[in-house]
Protein backbone atom coordinates (compact mmCIF):
# COMPACT_ATOMS: atom_id res chain seq x y z
CA UNK A 1 0.00 0.00 0.00
CA UNK A 2 1.60 3.37 -0.92
CA UNK A 3 1.82 6.02 1.35
CA UNK A 4 -1.05 8.16 2.61
CA UNK A 5 -0.35 11.21 2.53
CA UNK A 6 1.38 12.78 -0.95
CA UNK A 7 4.72 14.98 -0.78
CA UNK A 8 3.00 18.36 0.20
CA UNK A 9 1.26 16.70 2.94
CA UNK A 10 3.77 15.65 4.63
CA UNK A 11 6.25 18.37 4.20
CA UNK A 12 3.24 20.88 5.64
CA UNK A 13 2.66 18.86 8.03
CA UNK A 14 6.86 18.57 8.82
CA UNK A 15 6.97 22.55 8.44
CA UNK A 16 4.48 22.79 11.44
CA UNK A 17 6.17 20.70 13.20
CA UNK A 18 10.13 22.20 12.88
CA UNK A 19 8.77 25.79 13.24
CA UNK A 20 6.61 24.96 16.52
CA UNK A 21 8.08 24.33 20.16
CA UNK A 22 5.36 22.45 21.50
CA UNK A 23 4.23 20.41 18.87
CA UNK A 24 0.01 20.30 17.98
CA UNK A 25 -1.36 16.49 19.14
CA UNK A 26 -3.08 16.03 16.02
CA UNK A 27 0.24 16.87 14.25
CA UNK A 28 2.20 14.34 16.06
CA UNK A 29 -0.77 11.54 15.84
CA UNK A 30 -0.46 12.21 12.45
CA UNK A 31 3.32 12.07 12.65
CA UNK A 32 2.87 8.19 14.22
CA UNK A 33 0.90 7.22 12.24
CA UNK A 34 3.44 8.43 9.18
CA UNK A 35 5.86 6.01 10.93
CA UNK A 36 4.32 3.05 11.33
CA UNK A 37 3.18 3.03 7.89
CA UNK A 38 6.65 1.70 7.41
CA UNK A 39 6.02 -1.34 9.49
CA UNK A 40 4.73 -3.55 6.53
CA UNK A 41 7.42 -2.29 3.63
CA UNK A 42 10.49 -2.47 6.50
CA UNK A 43 9.39 -6.38 7.43
CA UNK A 44 8.79 -7.24 3.30
CA UNK A 45 12.70 -5.84 2.65
CA UNK A 46 13.48 -7.62 6.41
CA UNK A 47 12.26 -11.00 5.11
CA UNK A 48 13.76 -10.68 1.40
CA UNK A 49 17.34 -9.74 3.07
CA UNK A 50 17.12 -12.53 4.82
CA UNK A 51 16.34 -14.82 2.29
CA UNK A 52 19.16 -13.17 0.22
CA UNK A 53 22.18 -13.18 2.46
CA UNK A 54 21.05 -16.38 4.57
CA UNK A 55 21.74 -13.71 7.62
CA UNK A 56 19.21 -12.15 10.25
CA UNK A 57 19.02 -8.10 10.21
CA UNK A 58 17.61 -6.05 12.18
CA UNK A 59 15.24 -2.89 11.92
CA UNK A 60 14.35 -0.02 13.28
CA UNK A 61 12.13 3.23 13.48
CA UNK A 62 12.99 6.26 13.66
CA UNK A 63 11.58 8.03 16.90
CA UNK A 64 9.00 11.02 16.77
CA UNK A 65 11.60 13.25 18.62
CA UNK A 66 14.75 12.36 16.43
CA UNK A 67 13.13 13.12 13.37
CA UNK A 68 11.64 16.36 14.51
CA UNK A 69 15.45 17.02 15.95
CA UNK A 70 16.29 16.32 12.37
CA UNK A 71 13.94 18.51 10.44
CA UNK A 72 14.87 21.61 12.69
CA UNK A 73 18.59 21.00 13.10
CA UNK A 74 19.21 20.79 9.12
CA UNK A 75 15.74 22.33 7.90
CA UNK A 76 15.11 18.06 6.24
CA UNK A 77 11.65 18.34 4.92
CA UNK A 78 9.43 15.17 5.62
CA UNK A 79 9.14 13.70 1.97
CA UNK A 80 12.84 13.64 2.06
CA UNK A 81 13.69 11.64 4.91
CA UNK A 82 15.16 8.83 4.17
CA UNK A 83 15.71 6.50 7.21
CA UNK A 84 12.78 6.62 9.00
CA UNK A 85 12.76 2.91 8.35
CA UNK A 86 16.29 1.39 8.15
CA UNK A 87 17.46 -2.16 8.17
CA UNK A 88 20.77 -3.42 9.75
CA UNK A 89 23.17 -5.75 8.45
CA UNK A 90 26.85 -6.25 10.67
CA UNK A 91 28.98 -9.30 9.71
CA UNK A 92 32.54 -10.40 10.53
CA UNK A 93 33.64 -9.53 6.77
CA UNK A 94 36.54 -7.61 4.79
CA UNK A 95 36.08 -4.98 2.54
CA UNK A 96 35.37 -7.46 -0.55
CA UNK A 97 32.85 -9.38 1.21
CA UNK A 98 30.77 -5.96 2.03
CA UNK A 99 30.81 -4.64 -1.12
CA UNK A 100 29.72 -8.17 -2.79
CA UNK A 101 26.55 -7.67 -0.04
CA UNK A 102 25.92 -4.50 -0.75
CA UNK A 103 25.38 -5.44 -4.92
CA UNK A 104 23.67 -8.39 -3.80
CA UNK A 105 21.25 -6.20 -2.16
CA UNK A 106 21.60 -3.30 -4.88
CA UNK A 107 20.77 -6.00 -7.61
CA UNK A 108 17.90 -7.54 -5.20
CA UNK A 109 15.62 -4.08 -4.82
CA UNK A 110 14.75 -2.46 -7.87
CA UNK A 111 15.83 1.70 -8.05
CA UNK A 112 18.23 1.17 -5.31
CA UNK A 113 20.62 3.43 -4.44
CA UNK A 114 24.20 2.91 -2.65
CA UNK A 115 25.56 5.59 -0.46
CA UNK A 116 29.37 4.70 -0.48
CA UNK A 117 29.86 6.00 3.11
CA UNK A 118 32.54 4.39 3.75
CA UNK A 119 34.64 6.41 1.08
CA UNK A 120 33.02 9.15 2.49
CA UNK A 121 32.52 9.14 5.94
CA UNK A 122 30.93 11.60 8.12
CA UNK A 123 32.66 12.56 11.34
CA UNK A 124 34.43 8.61 11.59
CA UNK A 125 31.54 6.95 10.54
CA UNK A 126 32.29 4.91 8.14
CA UNK A 127 29.43 1.71 6.61
CA UNK A 128 27.65 0.96 3.30
CA UNK A 129 24.06 2.32 2.70
CA UNK A 130 21.50 1.02 0.28
CA UNK A 131 19.05 2.97 -0.22
CA UNK A 132 15.48 0.94 -1.65
CA UNK A 133 12.23 1.79 -2.16
CA UNK A 134 9.24 -0.57 -1.56
CA UNK A 135 5.85 0.90 -2.52
CA UNK A 136 6.33 4.25 -2.32
CA UNK A 137 8.60 3.82 0.96
CA UNK A 138 12.50 4.50 0.68
CA UNK A 139 14.45 2.70 3.67
CA UNK A 140 17.85 2.69 4.52
CA UNK A 141 19.90 -0.68 4.55
CA UNK A 142 22.83 -0.44 6.56
CA UNK A 143 25.77 -2.64 5.80
CA UNK A 144 28.60 -3.20 8.37
CA UNK A 145 31.55 -4.56 8.89
CA UNK A 146 32.45 -6.44 12.59
CA UNK A 147 35.10 -3.47 13.31
CA UNK A 148 33.02 -0.41 11.57
CA UNK A 149 30.11 -1.42 13.60
CA UNK A 150 31.52 -1.83 17.04
CA UNK A 151 33.21 2.08 15.98
CA UNK A 152 29.68 3.34 15.13
CA UNK A 153 27.88 1.68 18.35
CA UNK A 154 30.75 3.74 21.00
CA UNK A 155 30.67 6.60 18.96
CA UNK A 156 26.61 6.70 19.15
CA UNK A 157 27.11 5.78 22.92
CA UNK A 158 29.54 8.27 23.79
CA UNK A 159 26.68 10.92 21.79
CA UNK A 160 24.35 9.73 24.32
CA UNK A 161 26.15 10.23 27.24
CA UNK A 162 28.36 13.51 26.28
CA UNK A 163 26.01 15.25 23.73
CA UNK A 164 24.97 14.17 20.23
CA UNK A 165 25.17 17.46 18.84
CA UNK A 166 29.29 17.06 18.69
CA UNK A 167 29.37 13.04 18.36
CA UNK A 168 26.82 12.86 15.34
CA UNK A 169 26.35 16.13 13.94
CA UNK A 170 29.78 18.02 14.00
CA UNK A 171 28.85 20.60 16.50
CA UNK A 172 30.55 22.19 19.74
CA UNK A 173 32.11 19.55 22.12
CA UNK A 174 30.49 20.62 25.30
CA UNK A 175 34.23 20.16 27.08
CA UNK A 176 37.76 20.20 26.32
CA UNK A 177 37.70 16.34 27.83
CA UNK A 178 34.61 15.64 25.11
CA UNK A 179 36.61 17.50 22.52
CA UNK A 180 39.54 15.16 23.14
CA UNK A 181 37.43 11.75 23.57
CA UNK A 182 36.03 12.79 19.90
CA UNK A 183 39.30 13.87 18.27
CA UNK A 184 40.47 10.08 19.34
CA UNK A 185 37.34 8.36 18.13
CA UNK A 186 38.12 9.93 15.12
CA UNK A 187 41.64 8.87 14.56
CA UNK A 188 40.44 5.22 15.58
CA UNK A 189 37.87 5.60 12.93
CA UNK A 190 40.88 6.53 10.78
CA UNK A 191 43.07 3.16 11.83
CA UNK A 192 40.13 0.98 11.03
CA UNK A 193 39.75 2.34 7.39
CA UNK A 194 43.95 1.54 7.19
CA UNK A 195 43.74 -1.58 8.78
CA UNK A 196 40.52 -2.79 6.78
CA UNK A 197 41.50 -1.72 3.43
CA UNK A 198 45.36 -3.05 4.31
CA UNK A 199 43.36 -6.89 5.24
CA UNK A 200 41.41 -6.72 1.79
CA UNK A 201 44.75 -5.80 -0.14
CA UNK A 202 46.49 -8.74 1.67
CA UNK A 203 43.24 -11.18 1.72
CA UNK A 204 42.67 -12.11 -2.15
CA UNK A 205 46.52 -13.15 -2.66
CA UNK A 206 46.58 -15.01 0.77
CA UNK A 207 43.15 -16.82 -0.52
CA UNK A 208 45.03 -17.41 -4.07
CA UNK A 209 48.33 -18.80 -2.52
CA UNK A 210 46.42 -21.18 -0.10
CA UNK A 211 43.94 -22.38 -3.21
CA UNK A 212 47.32 -22.89 -5.43
CA UNK A 213 49.96 -24.08 -3.05
CA UNK A 214 48.27 -25.98 -0.02
CA UNK A 215 50.75 -26.23 2.82
CA UNK A 216 53.63 -24.92 0.83
CA UNK A 217 56.34 -22.21 2.33
CA UNK A 218 54.91 -19.47 0.30
CA UNK A 219 51.76 -19.61 1.84
CA UNK A 220 52.58 -20.12 5.40
CA UNK A 221 54.81 -16.31 4.62
CA UNK A 222 51.52 -14.98 3.54
CA UNK A 223 49.68 -16.57 6.24
CA UNK A 224 52.28 -15.25 8.56
CA UNK A 225 52.35 -11.89 7.22
CA UNK A 226 47.98 -11.53 7.32
CA UNK A 227 48.67 -12.56 11.31
CA UNK A 228 51.26 -10.02 11.71
CA UNK A 229 49.23 -7.32 9.91
CA UNK A 230 45.80 -8.36 12.49
CA UNK A 231 48.57 -8.56 15.41
CA UNK A 232 49.45 -5.26 15.05
CA UNK A 233 46.37 -3.21 14.40
CA UNK A 234 45.13 -5.25 17.73
CA UNK A 235 48.44 -4.12 19.70
CA UNK A 236 47.90 -0.28 17.83
CA UNK A 237 44.33 -0.44 19.13
CA UNK A 238 44.94 -1.43 22.35
CA UNK A 239 46.60 1.44 23.45
CA UNK A 240 44.22 3.87 21.89
CA UNK A 241 41.38 2.38 23.59
CA UNK A 242 42.71 1.98 26.73
CA UNK A 243 43.54 6.16 26.23
CA UNK A 244 39.52 6.50 25.43
CA UNK A 245 38.32 4.31 28.64
CA UNK A 246 40.71 6.50 30.49
CA UNK A 247 38.99 9.80 29.23
CA UNK A 248 34.93 8.06 29.34
CA UNK A 249 35.69 7.05 32.80
CA UNK A 250 37.14 10.92 33.93
CA UNK A 251 34.13 12.18 32.05
CA UNK A 252 31.72 10.09 33.41
CA UNK A 253 33.04 10.70 37.13
CA UNK A 254 33.01 14.90 35.80
CA UNK A 255 29.14 14.42 34.78
CA UNK A 256 27.88 12.35 38.14
CA UNK A 257 29.71 15.17 40.63
CA UNK A 258 27.77 17.38 38.54
CA UNK A 259 24.40 15.75 38.87
CA UNK A 260 25.37 15.59 42.81
CA UNK A 261 25.78 18.95 42.55
CA UNK A 262 22.88 19.86 41.01
CA UNK A 263 20.58 17.38 43.44
CA UNK A 264 21.80 19.43 46.14
CA UNK A 265 21.17 22.65 44.75
CA UNK A 266 17.45 21.10 44.36
CA UNK A 267 16.94 20.04 47.76
CA UNK A 268 14.94 22.01 50.03
CA UNK A 269 16.35 23.96 52.45
CA UNK A 270 15.42 23.34 55.70
CA UNK B 1 9.88 -12.35 13.70
CA UNK B 2 9.22 -10.16 16.70
CA UNK B 3 8.67 -6.27 17.80
CA UNK B 4 10.79 -5.08 21.11
CA UNK B 5 9.90 -2.17 22.41
CA UNK B 6 12.97 -0.33 24.49
CA UNK B 7 13.09 2.24 26.98
CA UNK B 8 16.29 3.97 26.50
CA UNK B 9 17.83 7.04 28.83
CA UNK B 10 20.43 8.48 26.99
CA UNK B 11 22.14 10.89 29.08
CA UNK B 12 22.25 7.74 31.63
CA UNK B 13 23.01 5.31 28.55
CA UNK B 14 20.86 2.91 30.06
CA UNK B 15 17.26 0.86 29.78
CA UNK B 16 15.28 2.12 31.64
CA UNK B 17 13.13 -0.95 31.45
CA UNK B 18 13.12 -4.77 30.50
CA UNK B 19 12.86 -4.76 26.65
CA UNK B 20 9.18 -6.13 25.95
CA UNK B 21 9.17 -8.46 22.96
CA UNK B 22 5.72 -8.19 20.90
CA UNK B 23 4.58 -10.76 18.23
CA UNK B 24 2.07 -8.64 16.44
CA UNK B 25 4.05 -5.01 15.16
CA UNK B 26 0.84 -3.10 15.66
CA UNK B 27 0.56 -3.95 19.20
CA UNK B 28 4.20 -2.80 19.74
CA UNK B 29 3.28 0.37 17.42
CA UNK B 30 0.00 1.05 19.67
CA UNK B 31 2.49 0.91 23.02
CA UNK B 32 5.46 2.83 21.33
CA UNK B 33 2.91 5.48 20.69
CA UNK B 34 1.51 6.15 23.98
CA UNK B 35 4.96 5.91 25.41
CA UNK B 36 6.40 8.31 22.92
CA UNK B 37 3.45 10.35 23.92
CA UNK B 38 4.15 11.11 27.35
CA UNK B 39 8.10 11.43 26.96
CA UNK B 40 7.40 14.17 24.10
CA UNK B 41 8.94 16.73 26.26
CA UNK B 42 11.71 14.32 27.42
CA UNK B 43 14.26 14.01 24.59
CA UNK B 44 16.87 12.18 26.75
CA UNK B 45 14.64 9.53 26.88
CA UNK B 46 14.14 7.28 23.79
CA UNK B 47 11.26 5.24 23.22
CA UNK B 48 11.99 2.99 20.41
CA UNK B 49 10.51 0.00 18.33
CA UNK B 50 12.77 -2.59 16.84
CA UNK B 51 12.49 -5.44 14.47
CA UNK B 52 14.35 -8.76 14.93
CA UNK B 53 14.11 -12.66 15.18
CA UNK B 54 15.29 -13.12 18.12
CA UNK B 55 16.89 -10.24 21.17
CA UNK B 56 20.33 -11.99 20.52
CA UNK B 57 20.05 -10.44 16.85
CA UNK B 58 18.99 -6.95 18.13
CA UNK B 59 22.05 -7.07 20.94
CA UNK B 60 24.42 -7.90 17.68
CA UNK B 61 23.31 -5.36 15.75
CA UNK B 62 22.28 -2.89 18.24
CA UNK B 63 24.66 -3.53 21.22
CA UNK B 64 24.45 0.56 22.52
CA UNK B 65 21.17 0.11 23.81
CA UNK B 66 22.45 -2.76 25.74
CA UNK B 67 25.96 -2.29 26.80
CA UNK B 68 27.64 0.14 28.96
CA UNK B 69 30.30 2.64 27.05
CA UNK B 70 32.80 0.99 28.77
CA UNK B 71 32.03 -2.63 28.10
CA UNK B 72 31.63 -1.13 24.31
CA UNK B 73 35.30 -0.26 24.90
CA UNK B 74 36.13 -2.92 26.01
CA UNK B 75 34.62 -5.38 23.51
CA UNK B 76 36.04 -3.45 20.51
CA UNK B 77 39.86 -4.17 22.14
Amino acid sequence: MPPSLSTSQLNRLGDRLRKSDVPDPEDIQALQAIVAEFLLPMQQAQARLRDLLGLEPTSRLKTLNSLIDKMKRFGTTLSRMRDIGGLRVVKSMDLHAQDRMVETIAEAFPSAKIIPRREKPNNGYRAAHVEVDIDGFTLEIQVRTQLQDEWAQTNEKLGDLFGRAFFRYDGEAPSENVRRIGALLRQISERIADHETRVAEASPREAQLVRAFPGSHPVAQEIQAMNDLRREYADMLTGMLAELAALVFQQTDELARMRKELETLQEPKK
Amino acid sequence: MKHFLLIYDRARGLLLERPKAFDDSKDAMRERNARELAELQNPQVEVVVLGAQTLDDLMHTHSRYFLSADALIRSAS
